[in-house]
């Protein structure tokens, strides 16, 4: 995660967006910088590849359209993850909307393309935590991804989901032990 | 302590052994998926400028048509079709068929329907101002009858007692009485006299008889 020289150089990235003559430069270089990490917290949310890669370009766009009117008043990437988990969260109520699938036929739509991935493998830890975590509901699998995996402060992750500090470590710790519950098979 | 520590520390203090398993993920990503990426957005964001930006050249078309065209066009085209045996003579009719008696019967069918849809409406209670106001004051009275009779019935207790006490003992003979009072008098009297201080004082039996008389026997 950005510490302080992350900042500085975010800002400048900002502010040299917003000259004219520098913000194709300075686009590409924050789509640079950001790109893995958006990509796999969306593709953690999604589980499909050609699906994250659609819903991070539209995080992309929103970002070149939007990103004149950012004030900075939160970090640049804790604005880029508001984005991308929005973006995502919206594509899921739409798939949801396309196959009139209700929240536990949600969960089981996920865990069927988790299956299909390429090399899956349950007996693995790895793929065992992805199934593990898939059966987190919505929020908490985001809450458990952000802190696990992006390791993202309880902070920056409450202006990211708009949710209480305390909410959010609760919510994580009652991840930990479901997600531990399934991998030891309690 | 770098970020990655703290989370493993986190996950130990909750007694989790998600501290000690790999944090890699097992999904596969296209080769060359990111250093592409850059390029396809801003390939993107390039085509949806250039869309945005229609150049505003009018919308007027050059060419012309003959007088009365579009008027004529429809009978040309039925025409045509009759004439090729495409269609048979089209009428303006659909082909759908009705239920016999069906719009005969669909107003009242419609009432029906509608009436059932009706929501229950309640009448509301109207309370006349008159009658809240009469409905406060018995309410009070009420009140007051119920205090006065608590009041009254305790009077009645209370001196019942009393007057039922007189009653009896006017019932008993001075006789009566007067044995009862010696007898007593003899026992109390004998106590306090065996008493030590008291016996002291050589009191006579007529002054303890009166004292007690004075102050009770109790």
């Amino acid at each position: 995660m950005p510490g302080t020289t992350d900042q500085v150089s975010d800002h400048l990235l900002v502010a040299s967006f917003k000259d004219e003559k520098l913000r194709e430069a300075s686009f590409t270089q924050l789509v640079r910088k950001y790109q893995e990490r958006l990509y796999w917290h969306i593709r953690r949310m999604v589980v499909e590849h050609e699906d994250a890669n659609d819903i991070l370009q539209n995080v992309f766009i929103k970002v070149w359209k939007n990103l004149d009117d950012f004030r900075e008043e939160s970090n640049l990437y804790t604005w880029l993850y508001r984005i991308g988990t929005n973006e995502a969260l919206t594509w899921i109520d739409q798939q949801k909307r396309r196959k009139s699938i209700s929240l536990s036929d949600n969960e089981d739509i996920f865990s069927e393309r988790l299956q299909a991935q390429k090399d899956f493998d349950p007996n693995k830890i790895e793929w065992k935590l992805q199934q593990a975590i898939q059966t987190l509901p919505e929020k908490q699998r985001i809450v458990f991804n952000l802190r696990y995996y992006d390791e993202m402060p309880y902070e920056d992750m409450s202006g990211v989901l708009g949710t209480s500090v305390g909410a959010l470590k609760a919510s994580y710790h009652h991840a930990v032990k479901k997600v531990q519950a399934f991998i030891t098979g309690d | 302590m770098n970020r990655g520590n703290e989370i493993r520390e986190e996950l130990k203090n909750m007694g989790s052994i998600l501290a000690d398993m790999p944090c890699a993920m097992p999904y596969s990503v296209p080769e060359g998926f990111f250093e592409n990426f850059t390029g396809s957005v801003q390939a993107t964001i390039k085509y949806l400028n250039s869309a945005e930006k229609v150049p505003e050249w009018g919308r007027t078309m050059p060419y012309t048509i003959p007088n009365g065209y579009f008027n004529q066009l429809t009978g040309k085209i039925v025409a045509k079709a009759i004439a090729d045996g495409d269609a048979t003579e089209l009428t303006k009719n659909t082909p759908f068929k009705v239920p016999a008696g069906y719009f005969e019967t669909l107003p009242a069918q419609m009432l029906a329907a509608a009436k059932a849809a009706e929501p229950v409406t309640k009448k509301t209670r109207v309370i006349p101002l008159k009658s809240y106001t009469i409905f406060r004051e018995v309410k009070w009275a009420a009140a007051a009858v119920f205090v006065l009779g608590i009041c009254f019935g305790s009077y009645r207790i209370f001196n019942s007692r009393q007057a039922n006490a007189e009653k009896m003992l006017a019932s008993v003979s001075s006789n009566d009485i007067q044995d009862y009072v010696q007898h007593n008098y003899r026992l109390d009297a004998d106590r306090i006299v065996t008493n030590k201080d008291i016996s002291n004082l050589k009191l006579d039996n007529k002054d303890i008889i009166q004292y007690l008389n004075e102050t009770g026997w109790d």
